[in-house]
């Protein structure tokens, strides 16, 4: 059954968009590398949460991590609520010591996979609205374990996390979870089709309505109001 | 951060200021197009999906319905972006740093949490 189906949204949006929210879809409810899909799924809802909430006022006390029961099981802990809630609504206040603890509490994987489920659901849920389109119910989860394993040629860089080092040529925001290459594969793929496109070092783009700088306006001040330096 | 570098592709030259909450200030006429509309509905949206859609109208008539999707898109798949960033804590990359030491002093953006990730002596 497809989920995003052309008709349900009021204007026409790339088919390229389309395939790429039905294979993040597709992925969310299922088992992952570190992750069950009933815990994805667990997580895509505390995403949804996090940004419906909006992130705390400045001065708020914050539990500390070690603090938090980190305990997951058929749910997810504690610990991971407060991730994602950081990741989702206040990334911008993300340092290297915060990172470096949640990641030595949680583990590489499971943290870079938690990212990758809220960077997958955030933009689809966004466009939607935007679209004034309803938010698509998340999928129905699919049983099965985590199936686990450590990509080849992934190791620690200049990162917080490991990612792919060897003999890599691209953007760093590419390689960023590659720690997950399925939802990194799928997260890519929503970024060719919602912006660059094949052409990221082309200057002029034939393949939007709009034109790069009023496309490369809207991005800068995106992150700008994120507080994103990247 | 490409901004203007795909501007000066279309001889354009651009304010980056607008990208920090400034106006943009075309030269000659040779700005951006719609660039004050476009970077309100960025604004709006990042108040919510609700306060963009109150300028759909306005975005339509200037950009018609392709247009809108494509800012719709790009405000989108930028919040993913932005977070994928901070949460990974990736350094700029080689080819936007040789092109932005300028600008990222300018615009104060070295100030985010996030610049602590790229070298200082960029």
């Amino acid at each position: 059954m497809v989920a995003f189906p052309q008709d349900s949204f009021p204007h026409l949006v790339d088919e390229q968009v389309l395939s790429a929210f039905e294979q993040i879809w597709e992925g969310l409810g299922r088992p992952g590398t570190w992750w069950t899909g009933a815990q994805r799924r667990a997580i895509a809802e505390a995403a949804r949460s996090a940004i419906a909430d909006g992130p705390r006022p400045m001065g708020a006390v914050i539990p500390a991590l070690a603090d938090l029961d980190s305990e997951d099981g058929s749910d997810i802990s504690d610990l991971v609520l407060e991730v994602v809630r950081r990741v989702t609504s206040e990334s911008g206040r993300i340092t290297a010591g915060w990172a470096a603890e949640a990641i030595d509490l949680m583990g590489p994987g499971r943290y870079v996979e938690l990212v990758a489920v809220v960077v997958l659901i955030v933009p689809v849920d966004l466009f939607c609205g935007l679209m004034d389109r309803p938010r698509q119910p998340l999928p129905e989860v699919v049983a099965g374990e985590a199936v686990g394993g450590v990509p080849r040629g992934v190791a620690a860089g200049e990162a917080y996390v490991p990612w792919l080092v060897d003999g890599w040529q691209g953007p760093n925001v590419a390689r960023a979870l590659s720690y997950v290459p399925a939802d990194n594969e799928r997260r890519m793929a929503m970024v060719s089709s919602m912006y660059v496109g094949s052409e990221f070092f082309e200057m002029v783009w034939s393949h939007r309505s709009l034109s790069r700088p009023q496309i490369e306006l809207i991005a800068a001040r995106t992150s700008a109001l994120n507080e994103c330096f990247y | 951060m490409l901004l203007r570098e795909s501007s000066e592709a279309v001889d354009q030259v651009v304010d980056l200021a607008a990208t920090t909450g400034g106006d943009v200030q075309n030269v000659a006429g040779s700005g951006v197009p719609h660039d004050d509309l476009l970077t309100a509905y960025a604004e709006a949206a990042h108040d919510g999906p609700e306060a963009a859609r109150l300028l759909d109208a306005q975005m339509l008539e200037a950009v018609g319905s392709g247009g809108l999707v494509d800012a719709a898109a790009t405000v989108a798949v930028f919040n993913g972006l932005v977070r994928s960033a901070d949460a990974t804590g990736i350094p700029l990359d080689e080819y936007v740093m040789e092109r932005t030491v300028d600008e990222r002093a300018e615009l104060g953006l070295n100030v985010f949490a996030g610049s602590a990730n790229t070298r200082p002596d960029s």
